[in-house]
């Protein structure tokens, strides 16, 4: 029921983006300026929300604002197993951002990445940096820094667990100025804290597949519970 | 031709104070041996507290502290002086010295490149403010008269020949660098300014003072030749910078190693070069120095990008006494492309990822930033190893059987229960078995390697292992 409502509300967007340009008042370059920042929302048509990079699932890129993993921010991942495919859900579009120019870096991560399994998803090893600080001060100070360095392409971290609004905001101003895709894996418990992240997602486990949650999203609204289905297993 | 001459009258001092930020603590330095000490030389805030030059060092002392007095150094006062000579060198490669204050630099090739004489002129005194010179210059058509434009204090460019005859009339006799007895000759004829010089018969002033005046004068105006050694870098960097007291905190010692390391940056860019590798030393009294050595992932001669390598290593770097001296010797010189970042619009891409690869492994350890290397083995835990980032090769992984995106090292011992592994509930194997069986020279058995659920839909990778007791292990999970 959830993607029939999504295909009507889809037809009734085109049918406003139609008829949008005869609305607006002809040539009003206060009413102009006003209409074109980014923080304006008008319901479902954010003209100015950037294009975010495919996650791979159709399903999901249809929930999701901009069509995919955002841009330049925050995106939070909530769960409390691990196993359950939090990083499965993120490996094609890592994939794909590593044929790219840019580090995919991997900060603080419980267990090493297995390199043969990153390779037989697509994944240009070229690309990875591993980065596992002792400190978990330098863990936050290594995200920031490799954010803001401007040859991130995404970075995968798993922030210290009481993680403060303010640190979260520098990493979220960090990614904004080095246009990097930041993916950070948090307990279920942050959910009850307010983030400045761009995206947050709760994941549990479910047979088969995900289940999701959109807890956050910067130019859309929360969504309940949906099940994203694996087509094939690793 | 066009030379521009820097006359550096406060060198003495400055090889010390150029070492820290603040100017308003006064130093003095001394000259002299033994007993007959005197102030040769003081800066600002240690004339408003009454030094005044000749005065014994007891006196100076008492008026300032024993730390902020220190005796000249002469040697440390050319090899300066030299450094500087090397750092000019990104302007012209026509530099010659004048010992002991001065430098002498060819400009006119370089005009094109730097925009015009006021540019040059601007940007040389600029950047040697920044390594705490203050200089005054000159700019004439021949070197003797640019350099005393220089000592007179005129910096106006002389571009003509035939305009230096009046740009050096009003100068003072003084500043040409005359005996005491020609200087006496001068001034009891009652000359005082060069002009009032030129205008007397030449045969003349030859006869009463000796052909060294008209030399001079000759040479200046560009009558003579006026040949000029040319100055030789050497083919290392080293440099010492002596703190005027012993300094503690890393913010003083980093602004010290900034002058280093702009010095060195200047010398480097006059040869196309950078460096990969560097050491500070660190002398303490009392102690031996401790030595900190840097080494980059390429080339590099920037300043402000080994400042912050710097800072991140410092931070942990142990000091056991105050520092009184810091020398900086460089690796070789490796050639570096001649385009620099800002050239194009934006950085390049491939040398801000090793920049930033490089400060993290300045701060967090070597050992803790790295990438991952595929190698051709079956045994799931020798399948890769971790290498320099962006080393990766070009290996292909050897299985297209399922493999999970965390491995654990060691594999984790589960338990069973009838022969079915156990891990928070029973497992449920999906697939398998994939046997592996590799290592038999090192000890190693077959394991049968299975794709597990547990209870929560967590997907594991588990073996099970050894010959006659067989027991279940967890090696992986699939995230």
């Amino acid at each position: 029921m959830n993607n029939a409502r999504h295909t009507r509300s889809h037809s009734r967007l085109e049918e406003n983006d139609s008829r949008l340009p005869a609305r607006e008042p002809a040539g009003n370059p206060a009413i102009e300026t006003l209409l074109q920042r980014p923080d304006l929302w008008r319901g479902r048509h954010s003209p100015l929300l950037p294009e975010g990079l495919s996650t791979g699932y159709p399903a999901l890129d249809a929930r999701l604002p901009g069509h995919g993993w955002p841009t330049g921010a925050i995106t939070e991942l909530l769960c409390d197993r691990e196993g359950i495919g939090e990083l499965h859900l993120l490996l094609p579009a890592l994939a794909a951002l590593s044929h790219r120019q840019g580090w995919i870096a991997w900060v603080g991560s419980p267990h090493l990445p297995y390199a043969p399994a990153l390779a037989a998803h697509g994944f240009d090893l070229a690309r990875l940096l591993v980065v596992h600080p002792s400190q978990p001060g330098d863990r936050l100070w290594a995200m920031e820094q490799i954010l803001r360095s401007g040859s991130c392409g995404a970075l995968v971290g798993w922030p210290p667990a009481a993680l403060g609004e303010r640190p979260l905001r520098r990493l979220q101003l960090a990614a904004e100025e080095g246009k990097a895709f930041a993916f950070l894996f948090r307990p279920g418990t942050a959910a009850r804290v307010p983030s400045p992240a761009a995206l947050r997602l709760r994941l549990e486990a479910a047979a088969g597949g995900l289940s999701l949650r959109v807890l956050k999203s910067r130019g859309g609204w929360a969504e309940g519970p949906f099940h994203l289905p694996w087509h094939a297993v690793a | 031709m066009l030379w521009l001459s820097l006359h550096l009258p406060h060198l003495a001092l400055e090889i010390f104070t150029r070492a820290e930020a603040a100017s308003d603590l006064p130093f003095v330095v001394m000259e002299g041996q033994g007993s007959r000490q005197r102030v040769h030389a003081r800066n600002r805030a240690a004339a408003a507290r009454g030094v005044v030059p000749g005065m014994s060092p007891a006196t100076a002392r008492a008026l300032l502290g024993e730390h902020r007095v220190l005796p000249r150094r002469p040697e440390a006062e050319e090899s300066a002086l030299a450094r500087l000579a090397d750092w000019a060198g990104q302007f012209t490669p026509t530099v010659s010295l004048l010992p002991p204050q001065g430098l002498l630099l060819e400009i006119g090739g370089s005009l094109l490149l730097f925009d015009g004489v006021a540019a040059l002129q601007q940007r040389i005194q600029g950047e040697l403010k920044g390594l705490g010179y203050h200089a005054s210059s000159g700019i004439a058509p021949t070197p003797s008269a640019a350099w005393l434009l220089a000592r007179a204090g005129r910096p106006a460019p002389v571009m003509e020949r035939n305009a230096l005859r009046s740009a050096l009339a009003d100068l003072p006799l003084g500043i040409l660098e005359l005996s005491p007895a020609a200087r006496a000759t001068l001034e009891g004829m009652g000359l005082r300014h060069i002009g009032e010089c030129l205008r007397l018969p030449r045969a003349g002033l030859a006869r009463r003072l000796g052909p060294e005046v008209l030399h001079a004068l000759l040479r200046a105006l560009g009558e003579l030749p006026d040949p000029r050694p040319l100055y030789l870098p050497p083919a290392h960097f080293a440099a010492r910078l002596t703190l005027p007291s012993p300094v503690e905190n890393s913010e003083g010692l980093i602004f010290a190693i900034r002058r280093l390391l702009d010095e060195m940056e200047g010398s480097l860019r006059g040869r196309g070069s950078g460096i990969r590798q560097l050491t500070l030393e660190f002398h303490h009294r009392g102690h031996a120095p401790s030595r900190l050595p840097v080494g980059l992932l390429s080339a590099s001669r920037e300043a402000a990008h080994l400042v912050s390598l710097l800072r991140c290593r410092l931070d942990a770097f142990p000091l056991p006494a105050p520092v009184e001296e810091i020398t900086l010797s460089a690796g070789e010189f490796e050639p570096l492309d001649p385009v620099e970042g800002d050239f194009f619009s934006g950085p390049d891409a491939k040398e801000t990822g090793e920049r930033l690869v490089e400060r993290l492994q300045a701060r967090l350890g070597a050992g803790a930033v790295h990438g991952c290397r595929l190698v051709p083995e079956h045994r799931p835990e020798r399948a890769w190893q971790p290498c320099p980032p962006g080393h990766s090769g070009a290996a292909a992984p050897l299985h297209p059987a399922p493999r999970p995106l965390w491995l654990l090292a060691p594999p984790q011992r589960l338990e069973e229960e009838g022969g079915i592994p156990r891990r928070n509930g029973r497992l449920r194997l999906l697939q398998g078995p994939e046997r592996i069986e590799a290592g038999w020279w090192e000890g190693g058995t077959a394991r049968d390697y299975f794709v597990a659920e547990d209870d929560s839909h967590s997907r594991l990778w588990v073996f099970r292992e050894g010959n006659n007791v067989r027991h279940w292990f967890l090696h992986g999970i699939f995230s």
